[in-house]
C-alpha cells in the first residue's frame, strides 16, 4: 500500500479541484460576509422588527446541520426561484439552476448567521469614544467608516474570519451529496476508479491540512502586518 | 402528504444516533483531556504530535474524517488479527470520536490556560499536590470556563453525526433516505425539514442542559459574566 | 528558624535577585520595604518555592534544602508550615468564603470537616468575616477577599505566614480594615514576615525592617535604626519619596 506509482496520478488528480473549490469558497466568503455586515448592522443598529427576524434566523441556522440545509436548498430553492422568475413575468427555467450555484447558496445562507456574529462582537468591540473624537474633529459619516472604523474592525475579525473561511473549505466537502466536485468529492471520485480509497483520502487530508496551514499563516502575517500601522 | 406517518419510522433509527453521539461524547471527552493534558504540560514531541493530531480534526471536513475511519480501521484491525470486529457504526463512532475530542481539547486548553495563575500559587503554597489542585481548584474554574464552548461543540458533534450514512450506517438519515426511495421521492424537501426539526430538537435539548449547568456555577456571577476571558468559536465546525 | 542564603534568581537575562540573605527569629515581625520591581515578592515566593532560585540555601528549623537540589519532600515540608497571603487575594474562585478556609484543613491536613468547620469558623470571626461565609468571592469586596485570605492563612497554623503587599490593590479606603487584621495578627506573636509600602505602618507592627534595593538586602535592622538614621543615599531617597508620596 502507498505505492508511488498510485500516490502521485492520484495526488495530481486531486490537486487538480483545488483551484474550483478555492474558487467557490472566495465567493461564499465574500457573499456571506456581505450579507452577514447587514446583518451585523442592522442588529448594532438594533432595527426594530428585522433585529428579531434576525435572531430567529441565527437560531434556525444554529440548530440545523448544514447537510440537511444543503438538502433542503436543492430540492426547495428551484420551485422557489421559479415562482419567483413567473411572478416577474421571466420566462427561464429555475429547474435547471446548475447545483453549484445552490451549494453556495446554501453554504453562503449558513456562514452569514455566523459572519454576523463575528462582524457584530468587532463591531461591539470598537470603543464608542472615538467615534465621539471623530465626529467632535469634524469627520463625516462616511469618513469616520472608511477611516477609523472599518480599519480597526476589519482587524479585530481577521482571526474569526480565518476561521469562517476554513469552515467554508470545508463545508464545500458536502457538495459531494449534490454532485458538486470540491477536494474531497474528487478524492472519493478518484479512490472509485482504482479502488484505492484509504490512498485517496489521506492525499485529500494532506491538501486540506496544508491548505489550513497556509491560510493561518497569511492571516497572521496580515494581521501583524496591518496591527504595527494602527 | 402524511408526514406523520414518517416520523416513527424515523424516531425508531433514533437511538443508533444517540448510541453514536454518545460514543463520542464520552470517548472524545477522554481524548481531547488527555491531549489538552499532554499540550499544556508541553511533554517534548509528543505534544507536537498532539498538536498535528489536532489540527488534522479541526481543518479537515468531517465527512472525510468519517471515510479515513471506514477504510483506515480494518487496517488497524487487521494489524491486531480480529476480523469481523468491524461495521460503519463502529467506524463512525471511532471517527466522530476523533474528531470531537481534537475539537473540544481546543476548548479545554483555552479554559485551562484561563484560570489565573494566582489560584495555581495559592493551591501550591497551601500544600497542595497537583492532583488535589487540579482536581479541587484548577478543574472546576476551567470547567466554568469551558462551558460555553462545551455546548457548542456538542452541538456541532449533533450536527455531524447526520453525516455518518455516508460510510453506510443506519441512522434517521439514512432511514429517511430509505423511506423517501420507498416513496418514489415525493416528499424529499418534507422529509427534511422533518429531519431538520429532529435534529433542532436535539441541539436544544443538549443546549438547555449545558446552559442549567452554566447558570448552576458559583463563579456565575454579575462581574464574571461580562468579561469571559475566553473567546468561544462561532462558527459551526463541519 | 528560617535562615535564607545566598538566592539568585533570575528570569530570562533579568537578573532579579542578586544573593539575598536573611535570617528570622522565631516571634520576629519583618517589614520587607524597597522600591517597585527588585524582588520583594519574588523573595518571598522563593520561601515557599513559586519562584525556583537558581541557587542559594534555604534552612527551616530542621528542615534544610540546597536550590539546586530541590527535593519535593522539603519543598512540601515547608509549604506545610508557611502560609501566604497575596498582593491579588488570589481566593479560590469556585468556593465559598467558608469552603476557601476549610479546604486546605480537610485535603491537605486531613482533617475531619467538623473540626475543619469549627476552625474556619473561629477563623473568619477573627477577621470579622462570619457574616459573609457563605459568599462567593465575586460578592466579595477586595478587603472581603482580603481578609478571606487571611482567614485561610491563619487557619492552617502556620510556624511563619509571608504577607506579599496585602494592602496594595485595595481600594483606599478598605485598607484599614485589612492593617487591623494585620496587625492583630502580628500581635499575636506569629512569626511573620511583610512586604509593604505601607511605610507607618511597618514601623509600628515590625521588630525589623529590611530594605530591599536592585536584588539584594541593602539595609537590615530594627525600625529605628532604618527609618531614623538611613544608612545609605539610596534608602534616604527611598524613605524620602515614600513618605512625601503618603
Ligand atoms: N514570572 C515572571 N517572569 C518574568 N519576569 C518576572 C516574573 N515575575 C517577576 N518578574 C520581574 O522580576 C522583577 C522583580 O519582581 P517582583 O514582583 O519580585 O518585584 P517587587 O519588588 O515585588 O515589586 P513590587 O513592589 O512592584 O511588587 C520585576 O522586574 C518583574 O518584572
Ligand atoms: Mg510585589
Amino acid at each position: 500500500m502507498f505505492d508511488t506509482d498510485i500516490l502521485l496520478p492520484d495526488t495530481q488528480e486531486i490537486l487538480g479541484a483545488v483551484p474550483v473549490t478555492l474558487g467557490m469558497a472566495f465567493l461564499i466568503f465574500g457573499l456571506s460576509t456581505i450579507v452577514g455586515s447587514i446583518f451585523a448592522l442592522i442588529e448594532y443598529r438594533r432595527v426594530p422588527v428585522l433585529r428579531e427576524l434576525i435572531m430567529a434566523y441565527k437560531i434556525v441556522f444554529k440548530g440545523v446541520p448544514m447537510v440537511i440545509v444543503i438538502f433542503l436548498a436543492y430540492f426547495g430553492l428551484p420551485p422557489a426561484f421559479q415562482f419567483l422568475f413567473s411572478l416577474l413575468g421571466i420566462n427561464f427555467n429555475a429547474h435547471e439552476t446548475p447545483n453549484w450555484v445552490i451549494l453556495v447558496v446554501a453554504i453562503t445562507g449558513c456562514v452569514a448567521a455566523f459572519q454576523s456574529e463575528i462582524i457584530k462582537g468587532a463591531l461591539n468591540a470598537f470603543d464608542t469614544g472615538q467615534s465621539d473624537a471623530a465626529h467632535s474633529l469634524g469627520y463625516t459619516g462616511g469618513q469616520l467608516f472608511r477611516r477609523i472604523l472599518f480599519p480597526q474592525v476589519a482587524l479585530t475579525a481577521i482571526p474569526d474570519l480565518t476561521t469562517s473561511m476554513m469552515v467554508i473549505m470545508k463545508a464545500l466537502s458536502l457538495g459531494f451529496a449534490i454532485e458538486v466536485v470540491d477536494i474531497f468529492a474528487q478524492s472519493q471520485l478518484t479512490a472509485a476508479l482504482n479502488y484505492y480509497y484509504l490512498e485517496a483520502f489521506v492525499i485529500a487530508v494532506v491538501i486540506y491540512m496544508v491548505i489550513a496551514y497556509i491560510v493561518t499563516q497569511i492571516a497572521d502575517r496580515l494581521e501583524r502586518a496591518l496591527r504595527v500601522r494602527t | 402528504m402524511d408526514v406523520s406517518a414518517m416520523i416513527p419510522e424515523l424516531l425508531s433509527a433514533l437511538p443508533l444516533t444517540l448510541a453514536i453521539t454518545f460514543t463520542a461524547l464520552i470517548a472524545g471527552f477522554c481524548l481531547a483531556l488527555i491531549a489538552t493534558t499532554l499540550r499544556v504540560r508541553r511533554v517534548p514531541v509528543i505534544s507536537h504530535l498532539v498538536d498535528l493530531y489536532v489540527s488534522y480534526a479541526r481543518s479537515v471536513p468531517v465527512v472525510l474524517q468519517l471515510f479515513v475511519a471506514f477504510y483506515g480501521l480494518p487496517l488497524l484491525v487487521a494489524l491486531f488479527g480480529s476480523e469481523d470486529f468491524f461495521s460503519p457504526t463502529i467506524a463512525a463512532m471511532v471517527g466522530l470520536s476523533f474528531y470531537h475530542g481534537g475539537y473540544l481539547s481546543e476548548v479545554m486548553r483555552p479554559a485551562y490556560l484561563a484560570v489565573d495563575r494566582g489560584q495555581h500559587d495559592a493551591a501550591d503554597s497551601l500544600g497542595y499536590t497537583f492532583r488535589q489542585k487540579i482536581t479541587r481548584v484548577v478543574g472546576p474554574q476551567a470547567v466554568h470556563f469551558a462551558l460555553p464552548g462545551y455546548g457548542n461543540s456538542i452541538i456541532y458533534l449533533i450536527h455531524n453525526v447526520a453525516l455518518v450514512m455516508y460510510i453506510g450506517a443506519a441512522d434517521v438519515m439514512a432511514t429517511a433516505h430509505l423511506i423517501m426511495e420507498r416513496d418514489y421521492n415525493q416528499y424529499q424537501f418534507e422529509t427534511y425539514l422533518v429531519l431538520a426539526v429532529i435534529y433542532s430538537l436535539m441541539c436544544l435539548v443538549a443546549w438547555l442542559i449545558v446552559r442549567f449547568f452554566e447558570l448552576r456555577s458559583p463563579m456565575q456571577a454579575p462581574e464574571a459574566t461580562t468579561t469571559t476571558p475566553i473567546k468561544n468559536e462561532l462558527i459551526a465546525s463541519v | 528558624m528560617l535562615e535564607l542564603k545566598d538566592i539568585k534568581l533570575s528570569y530570562g537575562s533579568t537578573q532579579v535577585l542578586n544573593g539575598v540573605n536573611l535570617s528570622v527569629k522565631r516571634g520576629d515581625v519583618v517589614s520587607i520595604i524597597g522600591p517597585s520591581g527588585t524582588g520583594k515578592t519574588t523573595l518571598l515566593k522563593c520561601i515557599n518555592y513559586l519562584a525556583k532560585p537558581s541557587s542559594g540555601t534555604i534552612a527551616f528549623d530542621n528542615v534544610r534544602m540546597d536550590y539546586q537540589r530541590a527535593d519535593k519532600a522539603a519543598v512540601q515540608a515547608i509549604r506545610l508550615r508557611t502560609a501566604m497571603v497575596f498582593q491579588q487575594f488570589n481566593v479560590f474562585k469556585n468556593m465559598t468564603v467558608l469552603q476557601n478556609v476549610m479546604d486546605p484543613l480537610v485535603v491537605v491536613q486531613r482533617k475531619s470537616t467538623d473540626e475543619a468547620r469549627e476552625i474556619a469558623l473561629r477563623e473568619l470571626e477573627r477577621v470579622g468575616l462570619s457574616s459573609k461565609r457563605d459568599s462567593y468571592p465575586s460578592q466579595l469586596s477586595g478587603g472581603q477577599l482580603q481578609r478571606t485570605g487571611i482567614a485561610r492563612a491563619l487557619a492552617v497554623r502556620p510556624d511563619v505566614i509571608l504577607f506579599d503587599e496585602p494592602t496594595s490593590s485595595l481600594d483606599p479606603e478598605l485598607v484599614g480594615e485589612v492593617l487591623k487584621v494585620i496587625k492583630d495578627v502580628t500581635s499575636s506573636g506569629i512569626t511573620s514576615l511583610l512586604v509593604t509600602h505601607e511605610m507607618q505602618f511597618a514601623k509600628n507592627i515590625s521588630n525589623r525592617i529590611v530594605f530591599m534595593d536592585r536584588g539584594v538586602v541593602a539595609a537590615d535592622g530594627s525600625p529605628a535604626e532604618v527609618f531614623d538614621a538611613p544608612s545609605s543615599p539610596r534608602l534616604a531617597q527611598f524613605l524620602q519619596s515614600e513618605l512625601s508620596f503618603q
